[in-house]
């Protein structure tokens, strides 16, 4: 088999777990199975990470995703209510199926047809766009472009974009995230 | 060209994007419509890194002697790297409001919580 099918064939692997995953959400009698749908959903989402060369945010995604925020939702669920409680049906559901279906065939029309200004190869290095020699051993050694960049590059490259040129939003995150840590205790102690 | 063309990508993104919404939508339960918004969260994380990985300007560079294309920002990266943060303040607060008021009125369905109705 060629690397070009190996590849659709892994996509079409990952796009069925985190389909599958977000349908069983939305499928399951007890609102803790649902939650259980909801971690697959997450590793299939952290699956095409990777196949977009994005390592680094996979392993966000398990650590935040599949590993914090997923053990949050089980707690919270434990202690609201009978765990294995039968979930109610769904309300209003016809209505709801109105605006999701026109809206699911609106974005998937615009995703099919739209020109994404592709940059496979095509696009002209912008101006003054350069990076630095020591950047480029960085990010690649001798990798031709095809294959993509490698991972250790790649996670510098993100810690100095992060430090530098989104140096602000990087700190205003961190101060809402304090605020959240301290919130939510105050919020849920009595 | 690419094994894998874009659009696919996107067309996953926006499966999970409907389903999140239309659990947001239906859902009584408030943890349950909060699955729906991490939901949502993810297909947009997913869009962004499609888009980053497929759209953004590259670099042409020589390093060892070969010529690469490189992709010149991380921006769909640093993107998602932030959503992922404030989704996690989210369900903190989120969660921490819902036990708040399963604690108050021994509930969690919406549809219950109507204090402010006049």
């Amino acid at each position: 088999m060629s690397p070009l099918l190996l590849q659709q064939i892994a996509f079409m692997v990952l796009a069925a777990i985190s389909l599958s995953g977000a349908w069983g959400v939305i499928r399951a009698h007890s609102v803790f199975v649902s939650a259980l749908w909801l971690i697959l959903s997450f590793v299939g989402v952290a699956g095409l990470y990777v196949m977009l060369e994005a390592g680094f945010l996979a392993v966000i995604q398990v650590l935040v995703y599949v590993g914090a925020i997923s053990v949050l939702i089980l707690f919270a669920i434990m202690l609201t209510e009978d765990v294995m409680g039968q979930a109610e049906p769904a309300s209003q559901w016809p209505l709801a199926v109105l605006i999701v279906l026109p809206f699911f065939g609106m974005l998937a029309k615009a995703a099919f047809t739209a020109d994404w200004q592709l940059s496979a190869g095509s696009v002209a290095p912008p101006e003054g766009a350069s990076i630095s020699a020591e950047t480029a051993k960085l990010v690649t050694t001798a990798i031709p472009a095809e294959q993509g960049f490698r991972l250790p590059g790649q996670v510098v490259m993100l810690g100095r974009s992060l430090m530098t040129e989104h140096l602000l939003a990087f700190e205003v995150v961190a101060v809402v995230l304090l605020v959240a840590l301290v919130g939510a205790i105050v919020i849920a102690r009595d | 060209m690419p094994a894998i063309p874009v659009w696919w990508y996107l067309m996953v993104a926006t499966g999970l994007f409907s389903i999140g919404l239309y659990a947001t939508l239906t859902r009584r339960n408030a943890v349950n419509v909060l699955m729906g918004v991490e939901l949502m969260l993810n297909a947009v994380n997913l869009n962004a890194v499609a888009l980053w990985r497929y759209a953004s300007p590259t670099v042409s560079a020589t390093v060892d002697g070969q010529s690469v294309q490189l992709l010149s920002t991380l921006d769909g990266q640093v993107f998602a790297i932030f959503v992922i943060a404030l989704a996690a303040a989210e369900a903190a607060v989120g969660l921490a409001l819902i036990i708040a008021v399963y604690r108050s009125r021994r509930t969690v369905e919406l549809e219950q919580l109507d204090m402010l109705q006049g």
